[in-house]
Formats: C-alpha cells, structure tokens, sequence
C-alpha cells in the first residue's frame, strides 16, 4: 500500500511525499499494455520512435521499428546512430526505474557508445539494457544494440538519481494503485 | 560543398531539421530548433538525451564530410557524451564542432551543446569516425 501524506509545490510543480513505498514491481508491469502507453505518452521522444517494449531476464527489452525517416541515406538504408544511441538511453533510463528501490527520477550523465558495425539494411533493432549497481546515487548500466545478425553496437550509461522528482514514476505509481 | 543539401540527403539529420548558422576557425555551428516530439521529460520541459547525442553526431560527421569534400557520412567508432545540464525546450539547441584528429584512417571530432549561452553548456561530445578507403575524395 501507498500513502500519500501531503503534497507541496517547487517551482511551479505540485510535489508529494510518499510513505510505506513497497519495492514497485515494474517487472510485472512492464509486460502490460499500460506501461508501454505511460512510456510513449509521458515523453513525446519516445512515442516518436514508436518504441515497443518486453521483458526478458528481469531486463527490459526495447524494439525500434525499421522507419526510412530515420534512416542513414538512399545508399545505406539502416537505422541512423543518432536513433540508435536514443533508443539505448531510453532502455537504460528505463533498466534504472527497474532497479530502483524507492521513488526516484533521473538524467542521464553519460552515455558512451560504440558501434561495431553499421545495423543490417531496413532492420528493425532490438535494445538489451542491464542496470549493473547503483551506487552513491549513480546508477551504472550497459546496454547491447543487434538486429537479425547478431549484435552491432554497446554502450554503458551513467545515470544520477534524483529522489522526489515527479515524472514517469510517479504516473507509474498511480497505475499500480489503480491495480491495487 | 553545401552542407544544407547533404542533410537534405540524410533522412535522419533531415527530419530532426538540424540547419547550418555559422562557419567558424573551429568547425561550423549547427543548429536545431525546439519541438514537442524532442521532449524526453514533459515535467522538465527537456530536450531528451539521445536527441542532442544524434544532433552531435550529425554535426560532428557533417563537419568532417564538409572539411575531407566527402560525400558519403564517416562510419562511426564511438561517441561518448557528457551532459552537463538540463536543455530547456523552450530554447534553441547550438552545437559547435571541432576536428581534434584529421588522420588519414580516423578523424576525431568534438562537439558542444549550448543554448541561449555560448558559454554554458549543456553536453559535450567526443567522437571517433573512421574514414572508408572507399569514401568520395578521402
């Protein structure tokens, strides 16, 4: 059960304090259509890369269509490392939610990535992303990008929490007590 | 070469609607204009992260293609991004560009994400490409 004990405003936003947070069980949730529709609807960014998500080993997996719009060129039509990069952001930020142990929101400090070949021609892609500890508040992740020949691109992130800040979460939170 | 024309040809760099504003002794200034489907989180009205690291490594292959007279965009090796501040979308993103290694096999590049100030930045980049031995004019 969740308690929301009052709520205040910072700069314009209406913050809450919760009490008794249980450990969220978003691995449950991720499998439900509810969540893939509070991912895409609560940032424009990744309704646009028509993200599609699953999950497998108490990981979130992350599948980005083949879209031409976010193509390389006429002469190499595959996903462009720009999207690529984007898509294994996103599949880290969202590894980060999985492993939280509170409520918390994030940014993202660092994202290395490295492409070890250009993705197969008009092929979708698939984002495997692992939160490998948190740490003094920095999260820690690594992330592999393939398509239907294996794996093209890694990268690791670096994301710093930020306890009591309302975004996604906090509309994951109201769907769990809807569920409740 | 026309830069604003080899982005017309990049479907990617193309709908992102990323325009050259500036050619300067360090590389060329890019620029992209805010617009909702950028945003990463609606709460903080942000520009999201891997929109400024695909506007970064547009400008940084773009730079290079405009220095070498390439036509066909540098493979690239990896790209490490810091972000160094949140990126209103209320403001116009800038990105500024360096080559830091022309090499004849590698290029390195470096970009830096700005907005309303020059000298406050948002992200900073580094990026490695590597130059096919079958790319126009290298």
């Amino acid at each position: 059960m969740i308690t929301i004990v009052t709520n205040y405003t910072i700069g314009g936003y209406s913050k809450y304090v919760y009490l008794f947070m249980p450990r969220l069980d978003f691995k449950k949730l991720i499998l439900q259509p509810e969540l893939l529709a509070l991912f895409r609807g609560r940032s424009p960014a990744h309704d646009d890369l028509r993200v599609e998500l699953t999950s497998e080993n108490d990981s979130p997996t992350m599948h980005i269509p083949y879209q031409k719009r976010f193509s390389r060129g006429a002469a190499q039509p595959a996903l462009h490392g720009g999207i690529v990069m984007m898509a294994m952001d996103s599949a880290m930020g969202l590894a980060t939610i999985l492993a939280l142990d509170e409520l918390s929101s994030l940014a993202t400090l660092e994202l290395r990535y490295d492409e070890l070949r250009c993705p197969d021609d008009q092929s979708g892609i698939t984002i495997d992303a692992c939160c490998e500890s948190i740490d003094n508040g920095i999260a820690y992740l690594k992330a592999v990008a393939s398509d239907s020949s294996g794996t093209f691109a890694k990268a690791v992130g670096r994301f710093i929490l930020m306890p009591g800040s309302q975004s996604f979460i906090d509309s994951a939170m109201l769907l769990v007590q809807e569920q409740e | 070469m026309n830069v604003q024309k080899i982005i017309s040809e990049i479907p990617y760099a193309d709908q992102l609607g990323l325009k050259l504003v500036e050619s300067n002794s360090q590389g060329l200034v890019f620029c992209l204009l805010p617009e909702e489907r950028f945003i990463g989180n609606p709460v903080a009205e942000a520009f999201h992260g891997g929109v400024i690291c695909g506007f970064m490594e547009c400008s940084m292959s773009l730079t290079i293609m405009n220095l070498l007279k390439i036509n066909k965009p540098p493979p690239l090796i990896n790209q490490t991004t810091s972000f160094l501040g949140s990126a209103s979308i209320k403001s116009p993103l800038y990105v500024q560009t360096e080559i830091t290694k022309p090499g004849k096999r590698i290029v390195g590049a470096y970009a830096r994400t700005y907005q309303d100030n020059k000298e406050l930045l948002v992200a900073k980049s580094s990026s490695l490409f590597r130059l096919d031995l079958d790319s126009d004019g290298a």
